[in-house]
Parts: C-alpha cells; sequence; structure tokens
C-alpha cells in the first residue's frame, strides 16, 4: 500500500511522460488517456482495484513494455539469473578460500594482498571497470566481444549459441565477481578469525588435531552459518538484475528493464516487480532456514 | 530443466532444418560471389544475400504499428510495417506511397469557404502483405478503426483529425454533437456562485503574490478567474459525459462517417473544413492486415490486436523474425512492392550508446547512430569509418511564461540577456547551428534569411527593465518594492548538462550585475515538464520535435493546449488559424512567417539551436554508394532500404 502510494506519488505519470515535447497532443486526448491507463483515479481507490485484481491473479499489463506484467519478468529475468548465478558460484569459490587463508594468517602480507585486492574490488565503480575491461578486452587485444548477449551477425543455435552466450557473459561475470568478491571474502575473514578464536578451536588444537583439521573441519563449518545466511539472502539479487551492468553491457535483463519502467511511471510493472522480489526474499530466508539444518545439526529437529 | 527441454528441441529442429536447407544454401553462396557487381542493373531478379548489423538502443519490444512508442520500437515496426499510405520527399513533401498520393478535394459552399475536404487513397496495384495477400481497402478501414477506438491508449493523434463523425465513433454516441452543445450551452450560462469562486481565486493570488481582492468580482482581474472557473466547469461537464457513455458497453457507432470504401482498393476520407496537417494524420499510417491483427475485432476491445505487439506483420520490405537475447533478426520480404530487397538480414544489436562508434570500428555492428559530438566526429575519421550528418526533426528553445513574467518589456529585457552563440558552439561545436524563429530549420516554412531578433545586449536589456518600471536602487532592480527575481528550469541531468546551461549561467551573472535575480533549477525532466504543465516555470530550456506540417494551433493559439507560453495575440490567433484553413503552401509560408514574428516580438520564446544526428558506417561492410544520395532529416538512410547492399 505505502508502495503503491509512493510510485503513484512520483512526479509526471506514463501519459504524461509519452506526450510531452509533442506539439499534436490535446487536453482531451491526455484525458483519454488517463482514464485509458487507470490514472484518473485516486490512490486508495486504484490501490484497492490494483490489490482486487492481484488477488484474481492478475497483475495488470505493464505500460512500456505492453504485454503482462509476469510475462515481461519471465522473459527478462533468465538473463539477469544465470548471469548473477554464475558469478555468484565463482564469487564463493574465490572468496571463501582467500577468506579462510587470510584469517588463518592474519597480518601477514598475504592476508594485506587479500584485503587489499577485496577493497579495491569493493570501491571500483562498476561503470568505470566495465569501461576498462571493454577497451582492454575487447577494443586493445579482442579477446573478448565488447557487449551484447549473441554475435549479431551470426545465426548460431544449440551448443554453439550456448557457447558464444558463455562468451559474450564473460566480462560482465568478471564485474560482477571483482565488485563483488571482496565484500564475500571479508565476511568470511571476519567470520573465521571470530571462530578461530573460540573455545572450541583451542580444545580441538590442545586434542592434537592436524592444522588442516582443525580449520576445514572445526572452524570452518562454524563460519558456515553466517554465510548461508548471506547466501540465501542474496537469492533477490540473484533475479533482480544489475542495472548498470546490464546496461554497459546490453543484456537484456530485469535490471534495465525495472530502470525504464521506473523512468517511464509504469505502475504495473513496478508494482509486480516489486512483490516478485518480497517473495523472492522469503523464499531465500527459508532457503537458507532449510541450510542451516544442513551445515549445523544443533537446529535440526529432533 | 524446461531449459534443458528447449535446447534439445531447438537442436533437433537446427538439425532438421539444416537438413532440408543444405542445398538452398549453396545456391545462396555461390550468387554472392557472382552477383555483387552488377547490382545497379538488374535489381528485381538479384537473389538477397548478407547480413547488415545495426547497433541500436534498447527495445521495448513493442513494435506494432499501431502502439511502438519509443523511436527504436517504431524503426522496427516501420521495417516490418513498409511505407506509409502516403510518403514524402527530402522536404517533406507528400508523394506516392503504398497508395498514389493525389491532392485532397476541397468541398466549397455558395460563398466560396471551403466546408469539407476529401482525401482519396487508392491503393498501389499489387502491394501485398509479406504472407502474400494483397492489401485491400478493408485493411484500410480496420487501421483506422484501431487508431479511433475509445480503448486505443497508444500515442498516434490520429482522432484530432476533424475526421466526419470521428468524435461519435470515438464516444460511441451518435448523438455527440447535440450533447457537446448542450454542455456548450450549460458553460455559457454558468453563473459561479462566491462560494465556487473564492478558492480559484485565491489559488490566482497565491500564484501572483497579489491580494485575493483583485481576482473576486469586483476586483480588476476577475476576468481571469472567471474564465479559468469557466473552463474547470466546462472540463467537468466532459469528462461526466464521457465517462457516462462508455460504460453502456453496447456498440451504438459501428463506423466512422467520413471513412468510405469506394472499391476494393479505394478508400475515401472526408474531413470537416481544411485541416493542411491532415494528409499526414491520415497519410501517415501504416497499414496492418486486418486478417492478421483483427481476428474477431470488436470496437472497444483491441486486445487481439495487442497480443500482436512483439510479433508485427506487415508490407514492409523485411519481415519480423525474432527478438532474442537483445538481438532483433528481420528476414527479407520476396513480396515487397519495390522488389526483395538486396541485403538477405537485417539484424538490430542492442548496443550501448557509449560503445555504439566501437561496435561499428570493430566489426560487430555495421550501422549505428552515436552521439554526435565533435569529439566523436575525430574518432570516426581516426578509424576510417564513414558518417553523415542530418539535421534532427526538432529545436531547442528557452520559453518565457508571459503570464507569470506578464511585463512584455521585461521579457524583452530578459532576451536581450542570452547569448546563445558560443554556448551552442561549444557544446556542438560544427554539429549544431543557432536558429533565429522557433521553428526546425528542417520545415518548408522556416523562413531562410530570418535574422537575429534579440542579440545579447547588456544595455539594451537594461533600458527595457526600466521601460517596465524596475529602478536600479543600492545595486537591484526594484519595482513596487520587490526585486526582479526569475525562476528558470533545465533539465540538465544534476550537472547542468545541457547545451543552453552556459546561456543560463552567463545570464544569472549579468543580471546580477544589473541588480536582478536569476534562480537556476536544474531538476529531472519529469519535475520539469510536470512544473511546466502546471504553469510554473518563469522560464524553462526545453525542445521541441518538429511535425512534418508547421501548424502552430497547439502551442501558439491562445487556447492552444501546449501553449506553456501563454502567449495572448489576437493577430497571432487569426494568423495561426488562417494558416490552418488552405492547402496552399506559399501562402501558408507567408503566414507562418508573419506568426513566427509575432512570437519574437511578443518575446514568449528564444529559438536556440538546431542540432544534427549523426550515422556512423562502416565501409568495409556496406557499399556506401547504395545509400540514398542526398539524405534529409525527412529522408534518411533507410528510405530505399531495399538496394542497401552489404559487402
Amino acid at each position: 500500500m505505502a508502495l503503491y502510494a509512493l510510485i503513484r506519488a512520483m512526479p509526471s505519470n506514463y501519459v504524461k511522460q509519452m506526450t510531452s515535447g509533442k506539439p499534436g497532443v490535446t487536453d482531451q486526448l491526455i484525458e483519454q488517456l488517463e482514464k485509458n491507463y487507470g490514472l484518473d483515479s485516486s490512490i486508495p481507490e486504484g490501490y484497492v482495484k490494483w490489490a482486487g485484481n492481484v488477488i484474481k491473479g492478475d497483475f495488470g499489463t505493464s505500460f512500456v513494455y505492453k504485454q503482462p506484467v509476469f510475462k515481461v519478468i519471465n522473459d527478462k529475468m533468465w538473463a539477469s539469473f544465470w548471469l548473477s548465478f554464475i558469478a555468484l558460484i565463482l564469487e564463493l569459490l574465490i572468496a571463501i578460500p582467500l577468506g579462510i587463508i587470510s584469517a588463518t594468517k592474519q597480518y601477514s602480507k598475504t592476508d594485506y594482498a587479500i584485503t587489499t585486492f577485496a577493497f579495491l574490488g569493493i570501491s571500483l565503480p562498476s561503470f568505470f571497470f566495465a569501461a576498462l575491461l571493454q577497451k582492454f578486452f575487447a577494443m586493445d587485444l579482442r579477446i573478448f566481444p565488447l557487449q551484447g548477449m549473441v554475435t549479431a551477425r551470426e545465426d548460431y543455435e544449440g551448443f554453439r549459441l550456448l557457447l558464444d552466450i558463455g562468451w559474450h557473459y564473460c566480462l560482465p561475470i568478471i564485474v560482477f565477481v571483482v565488485l563483488g568478491v571482496g565484500s564475500l571474502m571479508r565476511y568470511t575473514r571476519t567470520n573465521m578469525l571470530e571462530v578461530l578464536n573460540s573455545d572450541f578451536i583451542r580444545t580441538a588444537r590442545a586434542k592434537g588435531l592436524s592444522e588442516h583439521k582443525v580449520i576445514y573441519k572445526h572452524a570452518f563449518r562454524n563460519t558456515l552459518i553466517p554465510i548461508v545466511t548471506m547466501v540465501g539472502g542474496s537469492l533477490p539479487g540473484l533475479f533482480s538484475g544489475a542495472i548498470i551492468t546490464e546496461g554497459i553491457f546490453a543484456i537484456d535483463g530485469l535490471g534495465y528493464t525495472a530502470l525504464q519502467a521506473l523512468k517511464f511511471g509504469d505502475i504495473p510493472f513496478l508494482m509486480g516487480f516489486n512483490m516478485f522480489l518480497a517473495v523472492l526474499t522469503l523464499i531465500g530466508t527459508l532457503i537458507s532456514d532449510v541450510l542451516y539444518a544442513v551445515v549445523d545439526p544443533r537446529v535440526r529437529l529432533s | 530443466m524446461k531449459r534443458k527441454l528447449a535446447l534439445v528441441l531447438v537442436a533437433l529442429l537446427v538439425a532438421t532444418t539444416a537438413l532440408s536447407a543444405c542445398g538452398k544454401n549453396k545456391d545462396k553462396d555461390s550468387t554472392t560471389t557472382t552477383t555483387t557487381k552488377e547490382q545497379g542493373e538488374v535489381k528485381d531478379k538479384v537473389e538477397s544475400t548478407g547480413t547488415l548489423v545495426i547497433g541500436t538502443d534498447q527495445f521495448n519490444g513493442v513494435f506494432s504499428p499501431f502502439f511502438a512508442t519509443t523511436a527504436y520500437d517504431v524503426e522496427i515496426a516501420d521495417r516490418v510495417m513498409g511505407k506509409y499510405l502516403i510518403s514524402n520527399d527530402r522536404l517533406g513533401a507528400p508523394i506516392d506511397g503504398i497508395a498514389k498520393y493525389v491532392a485532397p478535394e476541397e468541398v466549397k459552399d455558395a460563398d466560396g469557404n471551403i466546408t469539407k475536404t476529401v482525401y482519396t487513397f487508392e491503393l498501389i496495384e499489387g502491394v501485398k502483405f509479406s504472407d502474400g495477400t494483397p492489401i485491400t481497402a478493408d485493411d484500410i478501414l480496420f487501421t483506422y478503426k484501431v487508431f479511433c477506438d475509445p480503448t486505443y491508449d497508444g500515442s498516434a493523434t490520429i482522432y484530432t483529425t476533424p475526421i466526419l463523425g470521428v468524435q461519435a465513433y470515438k464516444y460511441d454516441d451518435p448523438n455527440y454533437e447535440a450533447a457537446i452543445a448542450a454542455i456548450a450551452e450549460k458553460v455559457a450560462a454558468y453563473a459561479p456562485t462566491i462560494e465556487e469562486i473564492t478558492p480559484i481565486a485565491q489559488e490566482w493570488a497565491d500564484d501572483n503574490a497579489m491580494p485575493i481582492e483583485d481576482f473576486l468580482p469586483e476586483g480588476g482581474y476577475y476576468a481571469y478567474t472567471l474564465d479559468d472557473a469557466t473552463s474547470r466547469y466546462k472540463a467537468q461537464l466532459e469528462k461526466e459525459y464521457i465517462a457516462g457513455n462508455l460504460a453502456s458497453g453496447e456498440v451504438k457507432v459501428p463506423e466512422i462517417e467520413g471513412i468510405k470504401k469506394i472499391n476494393d482498393t479505394t478508400v475515401e476520407v472526408t474531413i470537416d473544413g481544411v485541416d493542411p496537417k491532415a494528409i499526414w494524420n491520415l497519410g501517415g499510417i501504416q497499414i496492418a492486415p486486418a486478417k492478421y491483427y483483427g481476428e474477431g475485432f470488436k470496437k472497444g476491445d483491441l486486445s487481439m490486436v495487442k497480443a500482436k505487439n512483439d510479433s508485427p506483420m506487415g508490407a514492409g520490405p523485411y519481415k519480423f523474425e525474432s527478438y532474442e537475447n537483445n538481438v532483433i533478426t528481420l528476414v527479407t520480404n520476396e513480396n515487397y512492392f519495390l522488389g526483395q530487397p538486396v541485403t538477405a538480414k537485417m539484424k538490430y544489436q542492442v548496443t550501448a550508446t557509449a560503445n555504439k562508434l566501437d561496435g561499428v570500428v570493430r566489426g560487430d555492428t555495421d550501422l549505428s547512430d552515436p552521439t554526435a559530438s565533435p569529439e566523436m566526429i575525430e574518432q570516426i575519421d581516426a578509424a576510417g569509418m564513414h558518417y553523415e550528418l542530418l539535421d534532427n526533426l526538432g529545436y531547442g528553445y528557452i520559453g518565457i511564461n508571459a503570464q507569470r513574467i506578464n511585463d512584455l518589456n521585461v521579457r524583452k529585457g530578459l532576451m536581450h540577456l542570452m547569448n546563445r552563440a558560443p554556448a551552442v558552439k561549444s557544446y556542438y561545436d560544427d554539429l549544431a547551428t543557432v536558429i533565429e524563429r522557433p521553428m526546425s530549420r528542417v520545415s518548408w516554412a522556416y523562413p531562410e534569411g530570418a535574422t537575429e531578433y534579440y542579440g545579447f545586449d547588456t544595455a539594451k536589456a537594461l533600458e527595457y527593465f526600466l521601460a517596465a518600471g524596475y529602478t536600479q536602487d543600492g545595486g537591484k532592480l526594484m519595482k513596487d518594492g520587490k526585486q526582479l527575481r526569475v525562476e528558470v528550469g533545465i533539465g540538465g541531468d544534476g550537472n547542468m548538462d545541457h547545451p543552453s546551461a552556459p546561456i543560463l549561467t552567463a545570464m544569472k551573472i549579468e543580471l546580477e550585475k544589473l541588480g536582478g535575480i536569476l534562480d537556476i533549477s536544474d531538476v529531472d525532466s519529469s519535475i520539469l515538464f510536470d512544473r511546466l504543465d502546471a504553469g510554473e516555470w518563469d522560464m524553462w530550456v526545453a525542445a521541441w520535435q518538429a511535425t512534418i506540417d508547421p501548424d502552430m494551433y497547439q502551442t501558439y493559439y491562445s487556447d492552444g493546449p501546449s501553449n506553456h507560453y501563454k502567449v495572448n495575440d489576437a493577430r497571432l490567433d487569426e494568423v495561426i488559424v488562417l494558416a490552418r484553413q488552405t492547402n496552399d503552401v506559399s501562402v501558408r509560408k507567408e503566414l507562418y512567417t508573419e506568426a513566427l514574428d509575432i512570437i519574437m516580438d511578443q518575446a514568449v520564446e528564444m529559438p536556440v539551436y538546431q542540432r544534427m544526428n549523426l550515422y556512423v558506417f562502416n565501409p568495409n561492410r556496406i557499399d556506401i554508394d547504395t545509400l540514398p544520395a542526398d539524405m534529409t532529416a525527412f529522408y534518411g538512410w533507410s528510405m530505399d532500404i531495399q538496394t542497401l547492399q552489404a559487402k
């Protein structure tokens, strides 16, 4: 409800955006259009109407994309998802070992090197880093495509198409990974340090277990719990896309789609999109709750 | 899982089509090598080969001839739907499209006044849709009906043309005229009570920072209040009428009175009186196949038309194949009435604006439209690419609201503080020119040789401010105890990134020197237009898109709906109406020259720049000689697309 009011309260609306700058437009026409788009009702009235349709399973038709909201979301989310998903896996594969190493060798040169790298990644603006990659890998070395999702000139199909898409995804994934790996790494490191200083680790060491066993069996399992929370929480992020990176690499994902919708005051799409994210957040929390049981026997029932 | 299944299916499909297409492919390859050289002579018989890739902005995926809104969606619709009913030449004059152009027939009454104008559209022989079915008059009728449907919510404005009976169709009331007349009567007899008038008077008083008494019945400015109250009352009545009418649900007006089918290939459209721009409203449409778009079409329900938004079909040079992974694939239409295009495939690759040139240089794309800037031209030259600069259909301006700054002398003073040339030069260098009248230079009505009206001259500005009754009091321009203060809105992305921005910053300094204040508000464009519609800017910076007809009614007529200037000049109104009442181009040109001078004299709009659009082509991929010669804003690279040859 608050969300609906906020979206409706945005300056200008879709009809005004569509007609501004066009000399042939009359007031009558604008009025008629606003009526057709349901923008002539008051905010509470509009909300009740929207909510009523939602209960019936109808999220409405996007103003900008002129298609049912969930069809638009379904069409666009997979590009965003695969991109973020692959990036997330890579992030985990890189961040967790690095985090453990830098925690176990706290204040060593390796630790400083890894931390510096992490902060560099966190602080780089995505548009800048993406432009650097494009200049270096696409324009100078020409080993990766500049942008896009497929080689437009060719009509690849089947497996060849998949390869082509993968090749085009390389640079955006590098952007995601380098920018995202830092925070995950820092997170692992902090948690690992915390666990390493706890009593049971001392006990484990006192038992005479090898350092390797102490770290990877006893300490690591315990750091997994907060990491699982974080990964579960990133589920909506997997689908929602990345506005800037998608824009620069011309990837047809949800981030850019949502930005367009926001610009033009596409109320049905924005409401549907937010509902979608809300549901994903809930599912994400649920998944991490279930995973707790996997990584931590204490929370299992019975 | 679904994805995998899809992949398997695709793979199967590929396997089968590859097998069946094998022989064909070989033929194609052999023709590539032999036919490239003798294209010119044997256009019609040449087999289409090659692929052109065009770097473009993001699509919204709405490629319908009825509902496409963004320029890039419209371009796809154009490729697929083909030429308009009536096309235009390089200067924007009407010529044959898919129908023959004949001058409209004027019906005059006994006194020689034109009462009606009749447009006849006869389809050119043999025009077909891409599925091979001929285009007929029924398809034209269907297309008009969609545009005039009560529930039509696209951006076309065809039903603002005075087609006979279009309002009755739109509001589905055979007695529309009577109903409107009844409303007019009610409005004429409207005598607002003091309770109704007070809040409106209060608004006026607040807006103008004057006492409310001035706007009450005894006050000097009561006419404004009454006017406003009356128009609000009228809008209210109309709204109630429209709402009441469409609610009933049953169709009372099934046809548009003024649109008639003469025979299978001819349609006649009759409009009330004269409207010189009607030829573009009526003829500037692409005919949609009724069979494809309108199966079971019923008035008041466009859902089946909208269902085809993502898969257009028409009579254009190319057929729509797919929109996947941000690439649109179009293939030649062998039934195209100007001959099958010589390039077999057109692909549109979505490209971030910053990468458009790089894409062409790398060879990923073959042509694109990067933002025109002097640096861009340098880069294009350095990379050995080919480019074309075409005037943009539109112009940039600075507007002044004559109601908020109601003293003509103040407006003229402000005009003299605008230094346009250095600003335009620094932003665009040679890629834009300063214009002297508020009209795009591409229009035939732009008076060539028009000279500067208000030069940059602070002394003259001061003279005008003094003439307006301001005095320089302790370094401040004061009148009635108030300092001259003007607020200007500009959409400069928050960092004054706008060609007109330097004009304002310089103006601010100059006005300060004279003792006035200029408040510059750099706001988001949606806020800019919102406040503009509400009439809340003293001054603002914006741009007009030019239409192919120079009609000024909407923008400069005193009651015009887009008259943001609030300009109200009897002679201007008269000239604008006169220019709408004739189809004679030379008469209209003279009238518009006069109108433009009046607008300048009223000091409500300072025309600033006419900019150019940039198109870059990769000469290694495209045969540059097959681009249209002498391109203009009205006649771009795609006008003769059927002969455009990929290398």
